[in-house]
């Protein structure tokens, strides 16, 4: 069942409980009401008969030769005058008159012939005076003043009624656009949902519902770039060590040498690669360097710097050479890591040397102990000027689109609060902002 | 046959090259999509070995530029991505060919040899010119039924006279079939393998037009092709 049909039917049957309940309540209130005015018109009456008497004596004297006074075939109030002795003074016509005698006094109901009969008596210094009205009377009379509420009542209910099913209706327009708009959506269509202006309620939804989805594309689009960079970075030293061995397989020596030693180049590369995909698959699933403690910034120096192959391209300003108590919140193996991939990356796409400062920074987003920052400089090539470089500034700084090493320090970041960030700089190259939280500053 | 190689991985280019020569082509290797467009302006090149992933942006942008520009040179892809949209991109962008990486040495060398043989309306991959019979894929060159043993430049330039079909071709266009643009050449070196080429298939099969360059003479008997 729907939403706005469940709200329907629960507001709609409470509505109509509660109006029912009330107007039970009106009528039996406005019934004992009626019946109450109507025994006091009877006891009303029979005083102003008694009234009479008490002023005119010789009334009664008068009557036993004309006992009738009124004759209420139809409607009307009834009344008898009796003596002490039961002797029936004055009476109205009709043998309803006769059917009064006897009445004890006070109120009570009599059955006259077919009709029901409500009777009131007064004891008058011994004469009994007795009114009667028709039950029949007293029920029309109810069922019309009744009938005058419900009508109105029953269509103030049936306006409510309506009035609940607009605004419900209405009230709920955004939420049944949200369900239409998803209901309708392709499942890989992740694009916004757009449901026009959202109530501040459904906003908050709406609005995760979007981060989501843009969570998902970046994520399937971070898929699809790391396939595809995967696969460029496996085939394209397989094509070399593939098409070195065919040529070494049909020409010799020194030719068939150098092809070798090409062919080996590129299982070199590939045992790279594959290490490479290795330490991230470990990194995402479960990081076994969990464990180990943070490192200072001297050890991850030592460490990248120790089988750089392209030294010599590296100028190093270490600002904080001097505080060795330095220590990094990242695992020393994750660490050297992180800086030798974009050291590497630095220099594959660097025409001239390359420039690594290390520094640090207070930075909020990191925690209070601030972060140290490695910042690789390229200088890029002189075909790179004009260039669209594989590497760019998605939101938030983020790269865009890179190989497995790149991926590999995105995720060391990620895992250990750091961020990297990478920029254009003037000389036509990169910056790649490496940030990576301390553990404490002295 | 000339062959520009638009290839950023030294690795991958210096295979190529070695391989594509195995196969009697002359290759020039760019590595980036500024170079590629610099060369084909300069060079006279058969076909492009294109590589999409370029340190300096994507080669189907290179590729475009080219098309734009009118440039009908058969270009074959060599590339790592192997997604079904990839290649049809690839293909919808102009491209003639679609290779992915890693490939059969064999293979590229026969589709490059088919690439140019369409180009040159052909439809079968023997060139036959006369009583001359040339079979690029393998080097092999047949006068009158004889085989004739020719040298790797040789055989570029009478595969380069031979798809002209007529057509003059001036001197550094042949030169650059032959040589490539890395290579300095002496400037009677042509020359040289003109006349060796008159020495051993006849004087009448290149034609000398004065201030212009050569073209291939008239067949000895009537021309055709066979399978």
């Amino acid at each position: 069942m729907s939403l706005r049909r469940r709200l329907l039917w629960s507001l709609g049957l409470s509505f109509v409980l509660l109006w029912l309940s009330v107007g039970l309540l009106m009528y039996l209130h406005l019934n004992q009401q009626v019946s109450k005015t109507l025994d006091q018109r009877l006891a009303s009456s029979a005083n102003m008969v008694a009234g009479l008497i008490a002023r005119q004596p010789e009334m009664l004297v008068a009557a036993n030769t004309n006992p009738l006074l009124l004759e209420p075939e139809s409607e009307g109030v009834a009344c008898q005058i009796r003596a002490a002795n039961g002797e029936v003074l004055l009476q109205t016509s009709g043998a309803r008159g006769a059917s009064l005698s006897s009445a004890r006094p006070g109120f009570s109901s009599r059955r006259i012939g077919e009709e029901e009969w409500r009777l009131y008596t007064l004891n008058q210094d011994g004469v009994f005076i007795t009114t009667a009205d028709r039950m029949s009377e007293r029920t029309m009379l109810e069922n019309s003043i009744i009938l005058v509420m419900v009508v109105p009542f029953t269509l103030a209910l049936l306006g409510s009624l309506a009035v609940l099913w607009w605004g419900v209706r209405g009230g709920l327009r955004p939420l049944q656009r949200l369900h239409d708009e998803l209901r309708q959506r392709d499942p890989f269509n992740l694009e916004p949902v757009r449901i026009g202006d959202a109530p501040s309620e459904l906003a908050p939804v709406v609005e995760t519902l979007n981060g989501l989805l843009a969570r998902v594309e970046r994520t399937v689009a971070r898929e699809q770039r790391f396939a595809s960079d995967a696969a460029h970075e496996f085939r394209t030293p397989l094509t070399g060590i593939k098409t070195h061995l065919q040529v070494a397989q049909r020409v010799t020596g020194d030719k068939r040498q150098l092809a070798l030693t090409n062919a080996e180049k590129g299982v070199v590369r590939l045992q790279r690669v594959t290490e490479q995909l290795l330490m991230l698959a470990r990194l995402e699933r479960g990081n076994p360097w969990q464990e180990e403690k943070g490192c200072s910034v001297n050890d991850i120096l030592e460490t990248v710097l120790a089988d750089l192959p392209d030294r010599k391209r590296l100028r190093i300003e270490n600002r904080v050479a001097g505080e060795c108590v330095d220590f990094v919140r990242v695992p020393l193996t994750l660490a050297a890591v992180a800086l030798r991939n974009l050291i590497d990356n630095a220099l594959k796409y660097s025409a001239n040397e390359c420039f690594v400062m290390i520094d640090k920074e207070a930075n909020a987003a990191l925690g209070n102990t601030g972060a140290v920052c490695f910042l690789v400089r390229d200088s890029g090539g002189p075909d790179r000027s004009d260039a669209r470089l594989p590497v760019g500034e998605a939101e938030a700084g983020v790269p865009a689109s890179h190989g497995l090493g790149l991926t590999i320090v995105e995720t060391i970041t990620t895992q250990y609060s750091g961020t990297l960030v990478a920029t254009y700089n003037d000389a036509g190259g990169m910056d790649w902002l490496l940030r990576l939280p301390l553990i404490y500053t002295p | 046959m000339h062959v520009l190689l638009v290839e950023d991985d030294d690795l991958v280019a210096s295979g190529l090259e070695a391989g594509l020569e195995l196969h009697h082509c002359v290759v020039d290797r760019v590595r980036t999509g500024r170079e590629a467009k610099a060369a084909l302006e300069h060079l006279s090149s058969d076909v492009v070995i294109l590589d999409l992933g370029l340190p300096d942006g994507d080669g189907l942008d290179v590729l475009s530029h080219w098309r734009r520009q009118g440039m009908d040179i058969p270009v074959l892809i060599l590339t790592a991505r192997d997604a079904v949209q990839e290649r049809v991109k690839g293909l919808e962008a102009g491209a003639d060919d679609y290779v992915l990486k890693p490939f059969e040495l064999d293979e590229l060398a026969a589709r490059l040899h088919a690439l140019v043989r369409r180009a040159a309306g052909r439809s079968v991959s023997e060139i036959c010119h006369g009583d001359l019979r040339m079979r690029p894929s393998t080097g092999e060159v047949f006068r009158a039924g004889q085989l004739v043993a020719l040298s790797r430049r040789e055989l570029a330039l009478l595969g380069k006279l031979l798809n002209a079909r007529g057509a003059v071709l001036s001197e550094d266009q042949l030169k650059d079939s032959l040589y490539g643009m890395d290579v300095e050449v002496e400037s009677n070196a042509l020359n040289v393998h003109i006349y060796h080429l008159r020495r051993k298939l006849g004087k009448d099969l290149i034609v000398t037009e004065r201030g212009l360059g050569y073209r291939l003479g008239e067949p000895l008997s009537a021309p055709g092709v066979s399978e």
